[in-house]
């Protein structure tokens, strides 16, 4: 089932700012945008976009625990990848929203995410499609399912240091 | 025919970059070395490639490099495995394009010349336009000259000729085996999937951080930092992260021979306790791990089966390009003198319950992979270490680390240090000398 322009509204606003905060690395609040259970998967599968991940490998399969860690380290001055930090600036569109069976929201969104790194003076570019499973939350979601899916995920890349 | 082109020489004077404990950057910035090195170590020496169970079935292939040159390591109709280079023997075109698959034979797209899994090429389009001469059987693939397979482990040499696979392992064979043996049926798989990752840096800044002790205290500080965030959470996990990193000064660094060089944890494992099914007790169901220790005595017998889990895998990296670590192994192929892809996969216990595998992978993305909470640190070290290096003032690379220390024989007759030394380095420099000075 499909939404009506408003609801569709809704998710894709909710989606873009999502992107913001990861942009401006406010990642504690980014992460308040996630549902705080340990069910949630933050997902960038590795070879190929369908992997099984109990036999098969991923760049990112993180539970909450996880996801926390993953955040504490980006932020503690000490993960030297992101010392300075990534100036970043994505764009999400393609917005493509449904109902899930169990009521969740199913989103799925081309991105093209540009990466400036001031230490290398590098651009680098991430292309990819995201699916999100939301949850809804009063007038807003939380994430439950975040599948990353990288167009280059099967070949050589460099680090993967901020938050996709 | 390769050897001949291998004993040229750029006339530069090895022994004069390279001293015991410093050696100069231009080793790792100035092209001809690059070029030499493709020469005498990337084009003539035993590189690592591939694992056999990459390619399972018949057809089955994964293209890859040696050096910079394209190579298909495809399953025949034997089963045998064959290493061609990717190359079609009519005007050149690289005959697979594809990064892996499984194919009945290659197909050129240039002209259409087609050749079966063993290389033989077996129709062309217009034949009889060749004339009365041509003969099919002079136009095979061309195979890498030699092939070796120890436990699964694929090494090459471009070299028709020179000292044997056997001889280039030496006793680091016995790690290859160590990092089996943890297996309950004596082989691992790499099966999973393969990160794959590109670095700004020369290739041998990373095989000297992966025997490099001394970097982990300050590279990967934030793990030591993760771990009193999960501490308040699981003191007992936060107890196996790297805030242990203190008890390194006990791993001993062995120069194996031909520049391969283990970072021996068996005697800190032993004094610690640590067990290998020990490590793993937070992700893996009780019942899993018994099954695992059971199929492991069964397998090895009871006492071989407690030393393995003691002893835990090989730490390990032998030159070039393999490094054995935890559950991963790890190669490289340098692709310019600035930039070296690098290959890392976890490996699969075959026969070991699911859940034991899993848990290799979870942990395995933790730690490493592109977005992973140690690698991403190294690959960060790495180019900086490269970043640095085009400074042109005191150009000496400093690692003197335990120089002036006693360097004990241990009982296989190796030369080893302990105490975060840069033994490890150094010894790799030794061996690289030797080759570079025409030696093997
Ligand atoms: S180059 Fe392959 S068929 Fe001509
Ligand atoms: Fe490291």
């Amino acid at each position: 089932m499909t939404f009506s322009a408003d609801r569709h509204h809704q998710i894709e606003q909710f989606l873009y700012h999502e992107a913001f905060l990861a942009d401006e690395s406010k990642l504690d609040d980014w992460l308040a945008l996630w549902d705080s259970n340990d069910e949630i998967t933050y997902w960038v599968p590795c070879n190929k976009d369908d992997v099984d991940p109990l036999k098969e490998l991923s760049i990112i399969y993180d539970n909450y625990d996880r996801l926390k860690l993953r955040i504490g380290r980006t932020n503690s001055g000490l993960a030297w990848t992101q010392e300075p930090k990534s100036k970043l600036r994505r764009t999400v569109s393609n917005v493509q929203s449904s109902a899930m069976e169990d009521g969740k929201v199913l989103t799925y969104s081309n991105f093209h995410i540009t990466e400036l790194r001031e230490k290398s003076r590098e651009i680098i570019n991430w292309i990819g499609r995201t699916e999100h499973h939301l949850i809804t939350d009063g007038d807003s979601f939380k994430i439950a399912f975040k599948k990353i899916m990288l167009i280059n995920n099967n070949l050589e890349m460099s680090q993967l240091s901020f938050l996709i | 025919m390769v050897a001949n082109l291998a004993d040229k020489t750029s006339g530069i004077d090895y022994s004069a970059l390279i001293k015991n404990d410093r050696v100069h950057g231009k080793l790792y910035y100035d092209e001809d070395i690059f070029q030499e090195e493709l020469e005498k170590i990337w084009y003539k020496q035993w590189v690592y490639i591939g694992h056999d169970s990459e390619v399972p079935n018949v057809g089955d292939y994964v293209t890859t490099f040696i050096g910079k040159q394209p190579i298909i390591i495809v399953r025949d109709s034997n089963q045998q495995v064959q290493v061609f280079l990717n190359r079609c023997r009519h005007r050149s075109n690289t005959i697979c394009e594809q990064l892996k698959g499984n194919v009945g034979g290659f197909v050129c797209a240039y002209h259409g010349w087609t050749y079966n899994l063993e290389g033989e090429l077996k129709a062309l389009p217009l034949a009889e336009g060749f004339g009365d001469n041509f003969n099919m059987a002079d136009f095979s693939l061309v195979k890498v000259p030699r092939l070796g397979n120890h436990r699964g482990f694929l090494f090459a040499s471009l070299a028709e000729q020179g000292k044997s696979l056997e001889a280039h392992m030496g006793i680091a064979s016995e790690n290859i085996d160590r990092f089996c043996d943890t297996s309950p049926s004596g082989k691992i798989a790499v099966s999973a999937g393969i990160w794959k990752m590109k670095i700004k840096a020369n290739w041998k800044m990373w095989i000297e951080n992966s025997v490099d002790l001394y970097h982990a205290i300050s590279t990967h500080a934030s793990n030591a930092y993760m771990a009193q965030m999960m501490g308040e959470k699981s003191p007992t996990l936060a107890n196996k992260m790297p805030a242990s990193i203190g008890h390194f000064d006990k791993v001993v660094l062995r120069d194996l021979g031909n520049g391969h060089v283990e970072a021996d944890m068996r005697p800190l494992r032993r004094e610690t306790g640590m067990t290998y099914t020990g490590d793993w007790s937070d992700g893996v169901p009780e019942a899993a791990q018994n099954a695992f220790i059971e199929k492991m005595e069964a397998f090895h017998g009871k006492q071989k089966a407690d030393d393995i889990a003691i002893d835990g895998p090989p730490h390990t990296v032998m030159f070039p390009n393999l490094f054995f670590m935890l559950q991963d192994i790890r190669w490289a192929v340098p692709v310019s003198v600035d930039e070296t892809w690098l290959y890392y996969a976890p490996t699969m216990l075959v026969d070991a319950p699911d859940e034991i595998n899993t848990m290799r992978l979870r942990r395995d993305e933790g730690a490493y992979g592109p977005a992973g909470f140690q690698l991403s640190d190294d690959l960060e070290v790495w180019e900086r270490n490269y970043r640095g290096i085009a400074t042109r003032k005191n150009e000496w690379i400093m690692m003197g680390r335990g120089a002036d220390m006693p360097i004990i024989t241990d009982n296989d007759g190796r030369p080893t240090q302990a105490d975060y030394s840069e033994h490890s380095i150094r010894s790799q420099w030794q061996h690289y000398l030797k080759v570079m000075q025409g030696g093997s």
